[in-house]
């Protein structure tokens, strides 16, 4: 197993590796340089001085050294739009916000979509199988800024007229904007978490009904145990294994899925910054939040893989 | 103790209703070794695993007869109460060892699992760990599990095909049941170690008095063990009776194809055993006749049109043929000296 | 020894004891309908009422995607003295701001958003064959270095590589798709290697081997088409993973940009007039979801008919 693991953490490092370099090359072959971009007030003068400054004057290979050393050192250059503020700083402050929505979708969407699919693989075409499994395909089809839109509506601002004519008060149960309270939360969370819910509720659903045929199962009841420790000790527990194997990638999905729901609810994450910095051509910063993201998905892939050999007796003896 | 009446099993499938056993009786008494023997698709395993009601109920359907455990009909169980049975007083081990044991869980937890589920300590509450890991930990020394200690903690996976049964015995035998349920014990297993799961199995019945039901498509596998046995073709049984009558007495032709198929010592190598020729009927619309007629070189006409009732040929020996019927007026099985080449006379 | 049957009074027929010879074929007769593997799929999936009514759906997009907008081609037709019109006579589904009629411009955009979903999944389909298909066939040294490669690219998540792409090519619908195959083949490539690999073992296989069939008629005469299943069913599922990023990125303005028209523009900015002008929104928000719903469970229905075991 400790060679599997040594293997699987090379891996991720050339990954990291691959895409850093590849970042590189791809925002340099932008013709321009960075401050020319929607900001023509700035002189030749100020240019040079500032590409100097900023070391683009020099070579590329040098440029890519530089960068490389920078990243090792967490530093992943200036933004541009945002009053030439270091990108890890903004990654600094910003960052455990989306974790904190990445998080919470993620519990969400883990709990409910592992429950959603053991509920309907055990009522297999009866009425709940058929409503989770809408309830799965309106989660991949209906895109998270339509759910999103559609609840701060209803919820939000719908509620709140509700409540104001009702009660006579200004209360929003479900604000539709900041990230303030556990209330501020709701929402968001929930839209985020609607991708992992039907993602994982159709895996769950079908690895279960795989594992419901095994065997084994057969096993279990022939020894008089109770149906609700059948489901739960052997059913369930196999039916994970394949779950596990893809938390890596929903990570993955969730965080970058983020910058929607960020901008949307105007929450100060990440992911804000990310669609700003597109817009506004902020090269260094979407470059630099790019590596970010992708260290940080490789990462928690690798830390995923790793669980998953600690979880699963079979890959941890023989690999 | 246990017996079979009448039992029929139907299953829901696409293809429409697969009639697997179709009026089976059978009897099994205190200590003994019951056979079922037949080709797959024959009824077998649906017979034995009906026995603990392991069928899905959304396909399965019990459509009539009774199987009684001292008098009591299991059928008519509920589930709760048939969770009691399961494991404690009748258990079962199956075909594949390779997939029968849950491979995310340690061998001495699937022991423990079945203990803590049925044994009680002397104040009836649920018996402890510790108490069960002992009890485990003896279970596989049973078995000849060697560094059973230390065995108890690996998974499945770490053992080899004939241990797994071993541990599967061991699960089996946990709560001392009084009948053990064999489904195919030994087909997926090596021909050395077949041997050496059987005689495991004799053992118990020998040593604890645990009566054994053995189902296997293999007469050579049941030879050694079996008390009884009883022969099922097409959801059917066709013959049925001890050991002797089954194998030196037979009556029926199916029982008689099953024999000749097993190479017998002595033989001369360059000799072609001989096989059954054709396929078993389709059970979604089974035979008006007997189940066997399209197959059987002694076939009548009476044979494809009506299914012949039983014969009871002494206590134990009982056969479905319409060979056996009084007014026959060809010879039956037993009468006929060295004819194996065909049906005529 | 007792010899006769018990007697039974219900036995009124006579007795025929004739001799019949053995019917062997009777006996292999099966009474179930007999069917290949194919019609079995094509049998299971047309009682599959979920999956023919998305195939339907499907099929009808398709013909709005080819032959709508030649009946309707004025999507980038303004009248700006009707913007923001109900949906009425004139305007079925109402106006846009710029007074563009949001029929016209949702049959335009099916046809856009399935060009894009189409092609990006078609060409995704093909580099993954050929290479999954060369990794598993080959094996060996060969395939461990290329798995190495996908395994790589497989750790950048796709949603990163589409926003740099779009970010530093012009935008458009030919970019969009050249993002959406820089990783996107990678899921199909893996599945054709693993099916390569376990069906290059295969007795026929082996047969064709022996025969002296040369290693391109092995590949293309026996793997692929015994792979097939399973990657038709991945190709269907990730049609409308590609048309739903197109819209996720339309939401950064990194999608198609107006004046064309697409089902993820037109969705944007329906949630951004949300709820003051909902026809803007429930119109590109009602086909988006039935579309990908379509598409879903027609995969789904595809997958069980195709597996054996769920078809019984």
């Amino acid at each position: 197993m400790r060679k599997y693991i040594l293997k699987r953490i090379l891996l991720a490092v050339v990954t990291i590796y691959v895409i850093m370099t590849l970042t590189f090359f791809i925002m340099h072959s932008i013709p321009g340089t960075p401050f020319k971009m929607g900001n023509d007030s700035l002189s030749e003068d100020t240019i040079a001085v500032l590409m100097e400054r900023y070391g683009l004057d020099q070579p590329l290979y040098r440029q890519y050294f530089k960068y490389i050393g920078n990243i090792f050192r967490g530093d992943f250059g200036v933004s541009t739009s945002n009053g030439y503020r270091s990108v890890s700083d903004i990654i600094k402050t910003s960052f455990p916000v989306s974790a904190d929505l990445g998080i919470r979708a993620l519990i969400f969407g883990t709990v409910a979509g592992i429950l959603l699919g053991i509920t309907s693989a055990l009522h297999g075409g009866k009425p709940v199988d058929h409503m989770s499994t809408v309830i799965a395909i309106i989660g991949i089809s209906v895109p998270s800024f339509v759910l999103g839109t559609v609840l701060q509506t209803i919820l939000g601002l719908g509620l709140s007229r509700w409540v104001k004519l009702i009660f006579n008060t200004e209360y929003q149960l479900f604000p539709i904007a900041r990230w303030e309270s556990f209330r501020y939360t709701l929402i968001p969370s929930f839209v985020l978490g609607m991708g992992t819910v039907a993602g994982l509720a159709r895996l769950m659903r079908t690895s279960m009904l795989d594992v419901i045929d095994q065997d084994y199962v057969k096993t279990a009841k022939s020894k008089g145990i109770s149906n609700r420790a059948i489901v739960w000790k052997h059913e369930v527990r196999n039916a994970m294994m394949p779950v596990v194997t893809v938390l890596g990638r929903m990570i993955g999905g969730v965080v970058t899925g983020s910058y929607i729901i960020e901008s949307q609810f105007a929450i100060p994450g990440l992911g804000k910054y990310l669609v700003n910095s597109i817009s506004s051509r902020d090269y260094t910063m979407t470059m630099g939040l790019t590596v970010f993201y992708s260290i940080f998905i490789v990462g928690s892939m690798l830390l995923v893989d790793i669980l998953y050999c600690v979880v699963d007796p079979r890959v941890r003896l023989t690999k | 103790m246990l017996e079979i009446k009448g039992l029929k099993v139907s299953f829901r499938t696409y293809s429409g209703e697969v009639q697997a056993v179709r009026g089976v009786d059978l009897e099994l008494e205190e200590g003994g070794i019951l056979a079922i023997v037949g080709e797959s698709g024959c009824g077998k395993s649906v017979t034995a695993q009906s026995i603990l009601k392991l069928h899905d109920p959304g396909i399965a359907s019990y459509k009539d007869g009774e199987i009684l455990l001292d008098g009591k009909d299991l059928l008519k169980f509920s589930e709760k109460e048939i969770q009691k049975i399961r494991g404690k007083e009748i258990s079962m081990i199956f075909q594949d060892p390779m997939t029968s044991l849950n491979p995310t869980m340690t061998v001495g937890n699937q022991i423990i699992e079945v203990l803590r589920e049925h044994e009680r300590d002397g104040k009836g509450r649920k018996i402890s760990k510790k108490a069960a890991r002992e009890r485990a930990v003896e279970l596989l020394k049973m078995v000849r599990i060697p560094n059973a200690e230390r065995r108890i903690n690996e998974y499945p996976h770490e053992f080899s095909g004939g241990q797994r049964q071993r541990v599967m015995i061991a699960i089996a035998m946990a709560c001392a049941p009084r009948i053990l349920i064999a489904d195919e014990p030994t087909t997926a297993l090596d021909v050395t170690v077949q041997a050496q799961i059987l005689e495991l199995m004799k053992e118990m019945q020998r040593e604890r008095g645990t009566s054994i039901i053995i189902i296997s498509h293999d007469m050579g596998a049941v030879a050694s063990i079996a008390k009884n046995v009883a022969v099922m073709y097409g959801g059917l049984v066709v013959e049925s009776g001890t050991a002797e009558d089954i194998f030196y007495r037979h009556e029926h032709p199916y029982t008689k194809g099953l024999l000749d198929s097993v190479p017998k010592a002595g033989q001369r190598k360059d000799k072609e055993l001989d096989s059954i020729e054709g396929t078993p009927p389709d059970l979604v619309k089974p035979p008006v006749g007997c189940p066997f007629a399209d197959r059987c070189k002694y076939a009548m006409q009476i044979c494809r049109d009506h299914l012949p009732e039983e014969t009871v040929l002494s206590e134990d020996h009982k056969c479905r043929c319409w060979l056996l019927d009084s007014e026959c007026p060809h010879k039956r099985l037993s009468l006929r000296k060295y004819d194996d080449s065909d049906g005529e006379e | 020894m007792a010899i006769t049957a018990a007697v039974n009074d219900k036995k009124t027929f006579v007795k025929d004891f004739t001799r019949v010879t053995r019917d062997i074929e009777a006996s292999q007769k099966i009474h179930r309908e007999s069917m290949t593997y194919l019609q079995g799929v094509v049998r299971t999936l047309k009682r599959n009422k979920v999956a023919m009514i998305s195939l339907g759906f499907i099929v009808f997009l398709l013909l709005v995607a080819i032959f709508g907008p030649m009946i309707f081609p004025d999507y980038e037709k303004q009248d700006l003295l009707h913007t923001l019109q109900k949906p009425g006579a004139g305007h079925i589904l109402g106006t846009d701001e710029l007074g563009r009629d949001v029929l016209t411009r949702l049959i335009r955009g099916t046809r856009v958003s399935l060009f894009i979903g189409f092609s990006a999944e078609t060409i995704n389909l093909f580099i993954g064959i050929i290479y999954g298909g060369i990794a598993g066939f080959i094996g060996g040294k060969v395939d461990n270095i290329m798995m190495r490669i996908v395994e790589v690219l497989m750790s950048i998540p796709q949603t990163l590589v589409m926003i740099l792409m779009l970010t530093i090519l012009k935008r458009g619908v030919v970019t969009l798709i050249f993002s959406l195959t820089i990783t996107g083949w990678i899921g199909l490539a893996r599945l054709v290697r693993g099916q390569v690999l376990a069906l290059r073992e295969n007795e026929y296989v082996v047969a064709a081997k022996v025969l002296g069939a040369s290693k391109k008629d092995i590949l293309f005469g026996h793997l692929i088409p015994n792979a097939v299943g399973p990657i038709i069913v991945n190709y269907t599922m990730s049609i409308p993973g590609a048309i739903g990023a197109e819209a996720g990125l339309s939401y950064l303005g990194l999608g198609i940009s107006v004046p064309e028209a697409s089902w993820g523009n037109m969705l944007q900015f329906g949630a951004s007039q949300f709820p003051a002008s909902l026809w803007l929104f429930f119109a590109p928000a009602v086909l988006f979801a039935l579309a990908m719903l379509a598409f879903n469970l027609f995969g789904d229905g595809l997958r069980d008919a195709l597996d054996p075991k769920m078809r019984k």
